[in-house]
């Protein structure tokens, strides 16, 4: 049992900076929003978590865990806590016996990666390289890099799609000398001396138990560029996909070559000096029939990125099954407005089609609302289209927590879009209070009110309730915005939250247990220690 | 030259129930202006100053020599030369200026904003161009002209300092670096309508300025910075002030209260709409004399002063391609208002009268 040590005069403190946190947490994202650049909404965010480790070391971590915490804060919560050593900041929340010796903030550290792993190994190996480029190199970081890569059960398939990233990280992380010296040790033909016995086993066998010397041998020579990376001693029928992965190297339309990554076919034949070249990409026209030849046979590309790539599958005249059902709602949404409001007949029902697929992925995610009767206020402003870096992101977040909320409601939500000429929130609350009073109402925007007046939709609600409204009004906003220190930019007399389709559930629940926070803190707390 | 001739073929966009379209932060509203007719849209005439231009002092402090080596004749606010990358003395114009396609005009009543940094700006395009803030356009405007040396415009860069709490002593850029984070969020809360062409500032219930561009286009290629650089100063000032945000509500009647919450709404909505109206119908009768500067490829510049209001319009061809007024910070135009109102119930009253009484 973790042994918490929050004292009365620091409880607030840490309440308030957790809810911060948590806001930020679930809006931070690297791209650039409408207004503001990628540069600028990355430093807001390494600045509030710098914040947050100020007040206590254990909070970017706590909120990193949390439900909905984006990929970009998680990856940036533990950069910085390794950057800070073990010995760095200090404990408000855990005690430092727990915290250090009894390892909780390992826990914390694995439980981080695996929220992150759920953004995407994308995010877990640009984490991993943000050790080397932050020149981040502790005894602690290099041992959870190594159990996060060598542990992982499709180490083969990564080593063949992030060649170059596995080598960049294990380089930094093992050292060069010692990288050279276990790729030596896992090459040698004799028997291994004892010196290298026990650098494999410490360094190497000790974060994956689960795989043979041979196998690693494959895949480590692979990644490190050996010329025969099977050696004599392995099976390469053991490893199909280094195997296809070298056999395109001579020809990638070979049988087995659907087990490698689009990219790397396209890579490998790219390369002027594969035998392919001269015959299959040389001109526009050959590598328009590879590409399509080669996407016809993959079987690695998941549903979702088969969703981003309808559109140059049709300009292809690619012929393959997209299972779009699979995909991730937020792309099914964005892939969707794409083909919004054009006149042929097929992108039409293109639109249709992925647009449904995405409200029934939504309803299939759908958790028990507090309230029955609901309004939404629905900004559609231009606003809301996001910016070149990030087209469409906050009306596809905004989009997916109306449908979440729509989904959840037992009884029909009424909606109420802002969109025209400004962004006149104002006007929609009129007309959802005019109709009939909702349990609750939520407005779901960038909270960027501009008409007739900015605070009309304050001024208007507090005449409302004046006249008797009562129910609550929630602001939630996709997107943290930089100015605001990456959090919300709030309406007023609304409860204002960042949230995405994922965190609703708990950023809902996070409000209705603001009057508590600690009691939150502790219940999170908990279930971590238990493994929940 | 009065101001319904300066904005000859403009007038307000209306929302789709005929209400003038306003959009607001704190106390300042802008009213946004189109073309009667969309054809005399110069879309294609003019390129975008952030990107063509190049500006430097070869000859000089005190000096701009601004350069447009595109072939669209390009028109700028007045612009703030920062160099960047490099030590030299930044530099700023105190007027609009017109430069034809290809050309290359050498200013000489630019001034220096950079206090006691030394240093030739470069021409290469490297230097990072923004445009001079509105909460000091009256005394901008008033320099236009003016002969005193290359420290003609630090008067001006305290001013603002002055303005909006800043310590910028003779350095504009202090200006920009204290208040861009809070001037981008401004950029968010202005949704440029489509077809804009011009605005119309409001601080408070009162007409601030005025300023109409030479085409839709070059209103959306410029209209961040104008909201960055421009506007926004207007807003930090008013904070600063702690001059009240706008609260139309606390205007209405108590019979007007018992309304239902629609009514309310509709009545606020519609009273800011006439106020706009109102305001700009009084401003169109200002009457401004105009001294014209000497004139390239076709443009002729114009400084424009009356008791109320100061600025500037290039025209070319009969046509008036940029127009920009400030109100004078003398001025008090609801005063004005009322001697006008009083004036006009004396004279309906002597109308009236039968006989005199001495």
């Amino acid at each position: 049992m973790v042994n918490l040590i929050v004292s009365q005069t620091d409880q607030s403190l840490i309440e308030k900076a957790f809810l911060t946190g948590h806001e930020i947490a679930v809006g931070a994202r690297a791209r650039a929003s409408y207004y503001h650049s990628r540069a600028e909404q990355v430093e807001a965010v390494e600045a509030s978590i710098e914040k947050l480790f100020a007040v206590s070391r254990e909070l970017p971590l706590l909120c990193a865990t949390l439900p909905g915490a984006s990929g970009f804060f998680v990856s940036e919560a533990l950069l910085y806590e390794f950057a800070a050593t073990s010995l760095g900041g200090r404990n408000l929340i855990i005690s430092p016996k727990d915290w250090k010796d009894e390892r909780f903030s390992d826990v914390l550290i694995e439980r981080a990666f695996e929220v992150l792993q759920t953004s995407g190994t994308p995010y877990v190996l640009r984490c991993l390289e943000g050790l080397r480029k932050r020149k981040i190199n502790n005894a602690r970081a290099r041992r959870h890099g190594l159990k996060l890569i060598l542990g992982q059960r499709n180490l083969e398939y990564l080593a063949v799609k992030y060649r170059t990233k596995l080598r960049s990280i294990l380089t930094h992380l093992w050292g060069r000398a010692r990288a050279r010296a276990l790729i030596e040790a896992l090459e040698a033909d004799s028997l291994l001396s004892a010196a290298q016995r026990a650098l494999v086993d410490v360094h190497l066998l000790a974060y994956c138990p689960d795989k043979t010397v041979g196998e690693l041998h494959a895949i480590l020579g692979y990644v490190f560029g050996v010329p025969d990376p099977f050696g004599r001693h392995f099976d390469p029928e053991d490893t199909p996909i280094l195997t296809a992965a070298l056999k395109a190297r001579e020809d990638v339309f070979h049988a087995e070559a659907k087990l490698v990554p689009v990219e790397v076919l396209e890579g490998l034949i790219s390369t002027p000096a594969h035998p392919q070249h001269a015959s299959a990409w040389a001109t526009k026209a050959q590598r328009d029939e590879t590409r399509k030849r080669i996407r016809e046979r993959d079987e690695t590309s998941t549903a979702t990125r088969k969703v981003r790539e309808l559109r140059s599958d049709k300009a292809l005249n690619v012929s393959r099954e997209t299972h779009a059902e699979d995909a991730d709602p937020l792309v099914l949404l964005k892939t969707a407005y794409t083909y919004e409001h054009r006149e042929n007949a097929e992108d039409a029902a293109l639109f249709e089609l992925l647009h449904t697929q995405a409200k029934q992925a939504f309803a299939r995610h759908a958790f028990p609302l507090a309230w029955d009767n609901v309004v939404i206020i629905w900004d559609k402003s231009k606003s809301m289209a996001g910016s070149a870096e990030a087209l469409n992101t906050p009306r596809a977040l905004t989009e997916a927590l109306a449908l979440t909320l729509i989904e959840a409601s037992a009884q029909p939500v009424r909606v109420y879009p802002v969109q025209g000429l400004g962004t006149n929130y104002a006007e929609a609350l009129v007309a959802a209070l005019r109709d009939s009073v909702p349990d609750a109402l939520f407005v779901l925007g960038d909270g960027y009110e501009n008409a007739p007046f900015e605070g009309a939709f304050a001024q208007t609600l507090a005449l409302a309730r004046v006249r008797g409204f009562t129910a609550p009004v929630f602001h939630i906003a996709p997107l943290g915005s930089a100015e605001a220190g990456a959090r919300s930019r709030a309406l007023a007399g609304t409860v204002s939250l960042i949230a995405d389709h994922r965190s609703l559930q708990a950023q809902l629940e996070a409000k209705l247990f603001e009057a508590s926070p600690l009691l939150f803190i502790t219940r999170h707390i908990e279930s971590l220690s238990k493994g929940e | 030259m009065l101001i319904q001739d300066l904005l000859k073929g403009t007038r307000l966009i209306e929302d789709e129930r005929g209400r003038v379209l306003t959009q607001s932060i704190h106390n300042m509203t802008l009213a946004f202006l189109t073309l009667e007719d969309p054809a005399h849209s110069f879309d294609e005439r003019f390129g975008n100053p952030l990107e063509a231009l190049k500006a430097g002092n070869p000859h000089g402090y005190g000096t701009l020599r601004v350069t447009n080596p595109t072939p669209l004749d390009v028109i700028a606010p007045p612009l703030v030369v920062l160099s960047k990358g490099y030590a030299a003395q930044n530099h700023a114009l105190p007027k609009a200026i017109a430069l034809p396609a290809r050309a290359s005009i050498e200013y000489t009543d630019a001034g220096c904003v950079e206090g006691s940094q030394t240093g030739y700006l470069r021409e290469d395009g490297s230097n990072e161009l923004r445009f001079f803030p509105f909460a000091v356009r009256e005394s901008l405007t008033l320099k236009i002209g003016d002969k005193s040396g290359y420290s003609r415009l630090y008067p001006v860069v305290n001013e603002l300092g002055a303005r909006t709490g800043t310590i910028t002593l003779n350095y504009l850029d202090k200006f920009f670096k204290a208040h861009d984070e809070t001037a981008f969020e401004y950029i968010a809360h202005f949704e440029r309508p489509a077809q804009c062409i011009g605005v119309v500032i409001f601080m408070g219930d009162e007409i601030f300025g005025v300023e109409r561009f030479p085409s839709f286009r070059y209103c959306a290629q410029i209209w961040d910075t104008l909201i960055r650089d421009v506007y926004a100063s207007l807003v930090i000032e008013a904070i600063r002030k702690h001059e009240p945000a706008l609260n139309p509500f606390s205007e209405l009647t108590p019979e007007e209260l018992e309304f239902s919450l629609a009514q309310v709404f509709e009545t606020v909505s519609n009273r800011i709409s006439e106020r706009v109206r109102a305001r700009l119908f009084e401003l169109l009768e200002v009457d401004f004399s105009a001294q014209q500067e000497a004139g390239n490829g076709g443009f002729r510049s114009s400084k424009l002063t009356s008791e109320g209001y100061v600025g500037q319009v290039i025209e070319a061809g009969g046509v008036n391609h940029f127009v920009s007024l400030v109100r004078r910070g003398s001025f008090d135009p609801a005063a004005q208002r009322t001697r006008f109102e009083e004036v006009s119930a004396y004279r309906k009253a002597s109308g009236e009268q039968r006989a005199f009484r001495l």
